[in-house]
């Protein structure tokens, strides 16, 4: 996967997450930058999640593309 | 004195039970022949009394089922361990024809029952403490859907089937590098 590859959805996040681990695991990445890494990722995914709870709270069925797996 | 035609009828009653109980051998193995040489004409005799008397018939069965519980609850155990395998397809595929039934069945017992269920939680999270600190511990290895999903959901408004499988499956993958990291840290 490209590094300058810009995260568009949920899909692009778990993979970067997954290269993450492994980059981790190997030594690549220090353990305080992937703490730091994993931690955008997650900040994201609770956006992501806060749209949802606006969702469901309207009683809507939310159409978020970011979670859209295309 | 000379007997009655009741008196009759009992004494002759009273010695028939006593040559059934004297010959149960050769009794069953009379009502065996006899009924597999008319089985049709008995099925479809006894389907038209219970037709006919539908009613009796049920609480006929209803108060056999109340005299017997434990009996029929022994025999079905023994029919059950020894035919495992026809039970739990029969079980499958009555479960896969009945869903909505089945599942609707189970919610109006759940909300009828709020409290005695919650009562019987309770207990058992009291009874099986290392039990649930196992499975915990197992399952914040495993990290499976419903535990990623549970911390996705817990504390907030949404439910279960708020939560795409797409967001899980991140969340999991983040799960994991934070479990790396806590572990590369603590050495």
């Amino acid at each position: 996967m490209a590094k300058d590859k810009k995260i568009k959805n949920i899909k692009d996040v778990r993979e970067r997450l997954e290269v993450l681990y492994l980059n981790l695991e190997s030594g690549y990445v220090k353990a305080a930058d992937g703490k730091e890494m994993a931690n955008v990722m997650g900040k994201m995914m609770s956006s992501a999640k806060l749209q949802l709870e606006y969702a469901a709270l309207r009683k809507d069925k939310p159409k978020i593309t970011f979670l859209e797996e295309k | 004195m000379p007997l009655t035609e009741e008196e009759k009828k009992e004494r002759r009653r009273a010695n028939h039970r006593r040559w059934v109980a004297a010959n149960k051998e050769k009794v069953k193995a009379y009502s065996t022949d006899y009924y597999n040489a008319n089985k049709e004409k008995i099925k479809a005799k006894t389907r038209k009394w219970y037709v006919e008397n539908k009613e009796h018939a049920n609480n006929m069965s209803r108060d056999y089922r109340a005299k017997n519980k434990k009996a029929i609850y022994e025999k079905k155990k023994e029919y059950t361990s020894a035919n495992k395998d026809r039970v739990a397809q029969w079980q499958k595929s009555y479960y896969l024809d009945n869903k909505e039934k089945i599942k609707a069945r189970a919610k109006k017992h759940y909300l009828d029952n709020v409290d005695k269920n919650r009562e019987i939680r309770r207990n058992y999270r009291k009874e099986n403490k290392d039990k649930i600190k196992e499975i915990n511990a197992r399952r914040a290895i495993e990290l499976p859907d419903s535990y990623v999903a549970y911390q996705l959901y817990c504390g907030s408004k949404l439910t279960r089937n708020d939560i795409p499988q797409s967001l899980i499956d991140a969340k999991r993958a983040q799960m994991k590098v934070k479990c790396l990291i806590k572990e590369q840290e603590n050495g």
